[in-house]
């Protein structure tokens, strides 16, 4: 077992080596000197380029000191000299070269891999490529770097990048990643903004992860999954399938696409400003959905329930869905047109109308029903309303009825409320109480089709980076990193129990290599087993062991596919046999 | 030498020799569609050579002019038959009798001959290969429509495409998702056929939430089909244009053909706008930028007055802005002392740590190197869709009703323009809208600039063929016809391919 000297002897070994491999490095790093934080692409390292520079050298000076300060909560030294001990010991290089080598069927699959540092020194490394874990190892160990990012697979290593022409080099596979980060929702969070999380606010990340997990194994039929912590306010998926990782562009694009939620522009557009809101994923105007989508009651569980039930009879619909969607909101608006009050008491709710027998359903995408009946429609009234008090003072309420498209109804509960504001402590209503209470009004109202379950999506359907998912060459951080402002390394999460996971409470740097340090220490701990490794002394231990179970799974979709290749080539050469021996019959009769 | 194309299309499976109860004069064109999947096997003279392939490409832009510009599917596909009957004129089997068969053999081989000269026209970069696969999918779709029910359904059995039917307990075991997804009743339900295809097949069904997914396998219904031809046809023609591209330089090709090859495929490329990089006259100072606002198209004029009004633009602005100041002349050196003026909030170290890098980017000075030409329309509009706090992108297709009022109010429109570019904007039609804005404005901003306008005006009521498919077109148009009606100043080089 390697100990804190040889890592040392190990490191000034390299320092040397850097002088002559890296020199352009080694003196860039100096030049930029100290942990500014700002921005990241701030130079790369990717050839001779010190005349271009040199325009604005003279106003090179050093970031500002609070900068610095802010960057690393540790003292940097501290930090890194962790750090080190972290990556000699306890970063699974040996499990990145068995996930990111996928069986190593196709040549060099690992080799081909892009990877990109981000020093301390804040300069930025594109375009790694490693053979093996070993040399993967040891470059992180010389380089330390403070964030280790995976790209895409190339069409040849891409350290040898620069032997080709630039056309030459192009990106072929990458596993479909998925980036939800918090600040997306800065705009129906109420406890924290920004960088910060909460255990509240958190629960957004809960549902995401709870509805993108299901779509994408039940949709698309994804198998592995791997979930990671970003290591501060966001979480990341690496969908590692072979398909996945063999998708085009378009295709990443049409899957973010089909994830993200369409949301009426007549909403967004009047209500959010001169941008449309977030998420209007389709922009040729065809394709609201939404707008006429099922009017349903979302406040109880049975008629969410209900909503699956047949509806009877039917009409003659050989039109296109546009026509249909249209006629069935028609229909509605023909329904209310009776007296209020008698068509409340004989037809209750718009579900029934259609069970009925007034028609067909409305549109309502199976992905999205799913997501709305087992996961959003619960987490509502908790995370929303409860958590997030989103209806609690009337800044928040005024955003939730800016969704409502009825107006008058708008100011109607908007007064309401107000007065209520001025009434005595208990009889202040709480959050659920005004859902409920606009709920009910919003079914009364006409122009109110499904303006509910529209807020409902609005504020808890996942919000995805979309970018990221779509660009085949574009990066995204390694799990079982360090984040350098938080500490916390990025574990992976379990989508099975992704509501116990707590962000605030993973493990940390110091903490890991400090237990680690505690451990190693005690003297019954000095006889291990063999096969015990360093990792189970600290609290990553079922995050490994969680990774674990996702490469052997990988691993056994590999031997499947090996065997039934084998099985078809088999096949194909008894059939080929079987024919020459026929046509050499044929031929001697 | 077209037989030499016979091995370009390696995975070339010979559709027609279906047998079918079919005229035999037709020979290999049973049908007025074609998948084009084997060669031509013909001599021809290198007149009909040049004669076929312009004839096709003038088909193919109308097709591209038609989609830009026709208002509805309707429209679109009246557009297309024009240009269609006049170049490359296509009888279907119905009227074998009428015109006989001879005259729709000829056809249908001028058809097929011309399909493969454009192939070895546009194979030779992404770019021309991404558009003739689009324009080609287009005309295919367009005849397919055209094209009798029975004929289509004939078509398609021969291609033998792999999409199974989805048995009867298939479809009632998810019949509740499939009902929701398209809010059909039972009855419809039951009455349609479903096929079931990998979902990378449909991918814009499954973008637009169209069409039920599970376990990736999309279940398209029979009325989605001609999505699963066009798919079909795209997929099979991008293979095919990546074989042919591999192959050009092994073709062993003497003098005759390759100058007409290039010579067909520069006709497309003369038509996008080409930054005149070199030799550019009008070198653009810093300072000048302001004053220069007044020919800026409306989403730069967007980014210039956000950048003046908060002295920052975001990642991906000051990449379509950046781009596009290079564009009209702006040299490196005048670049960064620009964005440093106008980032006049922060202090030198954070400029040159945080953006001085990006300018560099621009003119291919960092990272990729790559020499970036200025932002097209289209990439504006397809790629990166902005957030709410982002500046960039097209005006037309992210501003709200308001806010493009006002804009154009800033532009000085009459309202019955206003009215029109209003509706064009809310059909989804945003460059055209931009032309319109174009067209509706150009004559004040030469009132602006000069007072003898009207002699120009006439020149500029000629209405714009071409639609504004770059900012800088835009760009360029508006200084040259501001520079036509101030006789005094030298007149700027000709940029506007779109005049012609």
């Amino acid at each position: 077992m390697p100990n804190e000297s040889d890592l040392l002897a190990t490191l000034s070994v390299n320092t040397e080596k850097e002088g002559e491999s890296d020199g352009e490095n080694g003196a860039k790093r100096s030049a930029a000197g100290s942990l500014g934080g700002a921005s990241k692409r701030l130079r790369t390292i990717n050839g001779a380029h010190e005349t271009d520079s040199e325009v604005m050298q003279g106003s090179l000076a050093p970031p500002a000191p609070e900068q610095v300060m802010k960057t690393i909560s540790v003292s940097d030294e501290q930090f890194l000299t962790l750090l080190r001990i972290f990556y000699q010991k306890l970063f699974p290089f040996a499990d990145f070269y068995r996930w990111l080598g996928y069986g190593n069927i196709d040549n060099a699959y690992f080799a081909k891999r892009e990877w990109s540092f981000t020093l301390a020194s804040d300069v930025y490394i594109r375009f790694q490529s490693f053979a093996s874990a070993e040399d993967l190892k040891h470059e992180i160990l010389r380089m330390c770097p403070v964030k280790i990012d995976i790209g895409a697979v190339y069409n040849l290593q891409p350290k040898d990048k620069k032997t080709v022409l630039p056309g030459a080099f192009t990106a072929r596979e990458r596993e479909l990643v998925f980036d939800i980060d918090m600040t997306d929702y800065d705009d129906v969070r109420t406890c924290c903004s920004a960088a910060e999380i909460c255990l509240k606010c958190w629960d957004f990340m809960t549902v995401a992860i709870k509805i993108l997990d299901r779509a994408l194994r039940d949709d698309f039929g994804f198998q592995h999954l791997l979930w990671v912590y970003s290591g501060r306010r966001g979480v990341h998926c690496w969908v590692s399938d072979e398909r996945a990782r063999k998708l085009s562009v378009e295709a990443r694009a049409s899957i973010v696409q089909f994830l993200s939620v369409v949301v009426s522009d007549s909403t967004s557009k009047s209500n959010s400003g001169n941008r449309n809101n977030y998420h209007v994923a389709h922009d040729d105007g065809s394709d609201d959905d939404f707008v006429h989508a099922m009017a349903e009651d979302s406040a109880d569980e049975r008629d969410a329930n209900r909503q699956t039930m047949e509806p009877t009879s039917d009409e003659d619909d050989d039109d296109e869905d546009e026509e249909d969607e249209y006629r069935t909101k028609k229909e509605r608006l023909d329904n209310d047109d009776s007296d209020d009050e008698h068509r409340r008491r004989k037809k209750p709710r718009r579900p029934n109308q259609r069970e009925l027998g007034e028609g067909p359903p409305a549109v309502f995408h199976a992905s999205l029903r799913r997501a709305y009946q087992k996961v959003l429609h619960k987490h509502f009234t908790k995370t929303v309303l409860h958590e997030m008090d989103s209806l609690g003072t009337r800044e928040r309420w005024t955003k939730v009825l800016a969704f409502v498209p009825d107006i008058e109804l708008r100011s109607r509960m908007d007064a309401q409320w107000k007065n209520n504001l001025e009434s005595s402590p208990e009889e202040v209503m709480s959050s659920i109480d005004r859902w409920k209470m606009l709920v009910k009004e919003m079914r009364r109202s006409r122009q109110c089709g499904n303006a509910m379950r529209d807020i409902i999506f609005r504020y808890l359907y996942p919000r995805l980076d979309a970018n990221v998912s779509i660009g085949l060459n574009h990066l995204l951080k390694s799990p079982f990193c360090v984040h350098p402002k938080t500490g916390r390394v990025c574990v992976p999460i379990d989508p099975q129990k992704c509501a116990e996971f707590n962000p605030l409470t993973v493990p940390t740097l110091e903490g890991v290599v400090g237990a680690l340090n505690v451990a190693n220490r005690r003297p019954e701990n000095d006889v291990r087993d063999e096969d015990e490794e360093d990792f189970e002394r600290t609290a990553l231990k079922p995050y490994m062991e969680h990774f674990r179970i996702f490469l052997k799974q990988i691993a056994e979709s590999t031997k499947t596919r090996l065997r039934l290749e084998q099985e078809a080539n088999a096949k194909q050469q008894q059939m080929r046999r079987q024919a020459e021996k026929e046509n050499r019959r044929d031929l001697t009769f | 030498m077209l037989k030499q194309n016979r091995h370009l299309t390696a995975s070339a499976t010979n559709a027609h020799e279906v047998t079918r109860h079919n005229d035999p004069r037709l020979g290999p064109y049973p049908s007025s569609l074609n998948f084009y999947t084997v060669p031509p096997p013909y001599e021809l003279t290198l007149m009909e050579f040049e004669t076929y392939a312009l004839d096709r490409l003038r088909v193919l832009k109308a097709v591209e002019t038609a989609f830009l510009r026709a208002k509805k599917p309707d429209a679109v596909d009246r557009f297309i038959q024009t240009a269609h009957d006049e170049h490359m004129h296509l009888n279907r089997n119905v009227r074998i009798n009428g015109v006989g068969a001879a005259k729709l053999y000829q056809e249908r081989r001028k058809d097929h001959i011309s399909h493969f000269i454009l192939r070895l026209a546009y194979c030779r970069t992404p770019d021309l290969r991404r558009w003739l696969v689009k324009q080609e999918t287009a005309l295919f779709m367009y005849r397919f429509r055209q094209e009798e029910k029975a004929e289509r359904t004939r078509f398609i059995q021969d291609l033998n495409l792999d999409m199974p039917v989805v048995s009867n307990a298939e479809r009632a075991s998810v019949a509740t998702e499939l009902r929701f997804t398209h809010g059909w009743s039972r009855e419809r339900l039951e009455n349609t056929t479903f096929y079931r295809v990998p979902f990378e097949n449909v991918l814009r069904l499954v973008a637009r939430q169209k069409v039920f997914v599970k376990h990736g396998w999309a279940y398209v219904p029979e009325r989605d089909q001609p999505v699963l031809i066009a798919n079909a046809f795209r997929s099979q023609l991008t293979a095919a244009l990546e074989a042919t591209a591999k192959a050009v330089p092994r073709m062993d090709e003497d003098d005759r053909l390759i100058p007409v090859l290039s010579s067909i495929a520069k006709q497309y490329l003369s038509n996008t706008y080409a930054p005149a990089t070199e030799g550019h006259k009008d070198r653009v100072k810093h300072n000048e930028v302001d004053g220069l606002v007044g020919h800026f198209p409306p989403c730069m004029r967007n980014l210039h007055s956000a950048l003046r009004r908060d002295a920052h633009l975001k990642h991906v602005a000051r990449l379509q802005f950046g781009l596009f100041l290079k564009g009209i002349g702006m040299p490196l050196e005048e670049a960064l002392i620009f964005w440093r003026t106008a980032f006049h909030r922060m202090t030198d170290d954070q400029f040159t740590k945080g953006y001085a890098y990006n300018v560099r980017y621009n003119y291919g000075l960092e990272g990729k190197r790559t020499n970036y030409t200025p932002y097209s329309c289209i990439k504006i509009i397809t790629s990166n869709q902005p957030g709410p706090t982002d500046n960039h992108g097209c005006p037309f297709k992210e501003f709200s009703k308001n806010d493009l009022k006002l804009l154009m109010k800033s532009y000085g429109v009459e309202e019955t323009a206003m009215t029109d570019i209003a509706k064009l904007t809310k059909d989804g039609h945003y460059q055209v809208a931009c032309t319109r804005l174009y067209e509706a404005t150009r004559g004040n901003a030469h009132r602006l600039a000069n007072a003898s306008l009207e002699k120009s005006k006439a020149e500029a009521n000629a209405p714009l063929v071409q639609t504004v498919e770059h900012p800088n077109q835009w760009f360029d148009m508006s200084r040259i016809s501001a520079a036509q009606s101030q006789p005094s100043r030298t007149k700027p080089k000709n940029l506007t391919p779109a005049a012609k």
